[in-house]
């Protein structure tokens, strides 16, 4: 079974989800959510040790640009993300198992149809 | 005591050289038993006849790159009390696991060509002669339990003497400081209170950076930061930067990640995308000297 797990901002991310949730919406249940304070938090070595444990897929889900609750931790962890893939493609891991993505606090829907897209894609990459 | 070069460059055993003149004493209350290749000329058939557990100390250097290197230290093992992996190589891998990045179908093809040699072939119509068979080199604990870990590529002459001198009642498993490279920079940001800079631009050398600035902060790749810093940053005193030859210390998971996630803070999205359009890839950067824990086992 497929297995991703998402790294969601307490501010933003992870309220939407939380909506989410309260509106009904369906989303994957390959899909585990773990709070963080801040996506910019997230460490290139948790999400290597992700990877490490076997998880297909990883997503850190922060703030909108420029909203973010501490100035500038979206803009680290989608930088962090950009570099990261790069690593991955040397350790023979498709880099598109990875992915930042900037959710406001009450775009729910907008975490759904994010959620149902990553979950195709990882399923349409050969499994690990 | 015992003496293995494994899969290394004997670079090692030359900074035990080195403070040959000063540990020389501490060798009266040692007989080396077993030594390939320096100090003594034993074989590996003497090695069968040592009882299991006789040897006090075996300092191994280098990692395990062959099925032969995976035999004797196995052996090894089973013969000595103490193991001290010696060298970054033996402790992480060392440069030649780079390899871990390719097959060894690759390694070959690229070293032989299409004159690849026969895996065994026979001499004067008696002797058979076995090319020992290459394998991806791993650090010496993925092969067999060590004791302690002394890293360095090489290590500094002077932490040898201190070995030696301490060779009876070691207790700690890493024979470090426990500080960064940063510790002992000259040019690190704590001596003079500078707060974080943004890079606008990535490099790996140093070019007209100010003087006693820190590298990080200027762009250059430097990984002092996660090294080990007993080499006291001697490549910092002449302005390079560190490439990380002691390894990650200790709680250091996964280096390139570690990298990774400084980078991402010091660097502004110009220098990001400079340093992703300049470079391939970045795992060979990024995992020099120490083996990369994602591409365990088969690529």
């Amino acid at each position: 079974m497929t297995e991703i797990v998402g790294f969601a901002c307490k501010w933003c991310a992870y309220r939407a989800i939380d909506l989410a949730g309260r509106l009904k919406l369906k989303y994957p249940e390959s899909i585990k959510i773990i709070r963080v304070p801040c996506s910019g938090r997230v460490d290139a070595e948790t999400v290597m040790k992700a990877f490490r444990l076997g998880f297909d897929g990883v997503f850190i889900a922060g703030c909108p640009e420029n909203e973010c609750h501490y100035i500038s931790g979206n803009s680290i962890a989608k930088r962090r993300v950009k570099l990261l893939k790069k690593l991955l493609h040397s350790l023979n891991i498709e880099p598109a198992r990875l992915e930042f993505v900037e959710i406001s606090s009450t775009d729910a829907v907008k975490f759904a149809d994010f959620a149902a897209e990553f979950h195709r894609r990882i399923e349409g990459l050969t499994r690990r | 005591m015992a003496f293995y070069l494994a899969s290394g460059c004997m670079g090692c055993e030359m900074a035990v050289v080195d403070s040959l003149h000063r540990i020389f004493d501490g060798f009266e209350s040692f007989e080396i038993v077993w030594s390939v290749p320096m100090f003594t000329s034993s074989r590996y058939d003497e090695l069968d006849s040592i009882p299991d557990g006789h040897i006090d100390v075996t300092i191994i250097e280098g990692g395990v790159g062959t099925g032969e290197v995976k035999d004797i230290v196995t052996k090894l093992r089973k013969k000595s009390k103490k193991i001290i992996a010696l060298g970054t190589c033996a402790v992480f891998g060392g440069v030649p696991a780079l390899a871990a990045f390719h097959t060894v179908d690759e390694i070959t093809g690229e070293v032989f060509s299409k004159t690849r040699p026969e895996k065994q072939v026979v001499h004067d119509g008696k002797y058979i002669l076995k090319l020992p068979e290459m394998e991806i080199q791993k650090p010496l604990d993925e092969v067999v339990g060590v004791d302690h870990y002394l890293p360095g590529c090489p290590p500094k002459p002077e932490v040898i003497v201190d070995l030696f001198s301490n060779l009876k009642n070691l207790k700690e498993k890493w024979i470090i400081s426990g500080k960064s490279v940063c510790s002992f920079c000259p040019r690190s940001p704590v001596n003079s209170g500078e707060t974080q800079a943004s890079a606008s631009d990535v490099e790996r050398v140093v070019s007209e950076s100010e003087e006693n600035a820190c590298l990080l902060y200027e762009g250059v790749l430097c990984s002092g930061f996660i090294t080990i810093g007993d080499c006291g940053a001697d490549c910092l005193k002449i302005d390079v930067p560190c490439r990380g030859c002691y390894g990650p210390l200790p709680d250091v998971e996964d280096a390139g990640g570690k990298m990774i996630d400084v980078l991402s803070i010091v660097l502004t999205d110009e220098a990001a995308e400079a340093l992703l359009s300049e470079y391939r890839e970045f795992g060979k950067i990024f995992y020099i000297y120490r083996r990369s824990l994602l591409k365990g086992g088969e690529p």
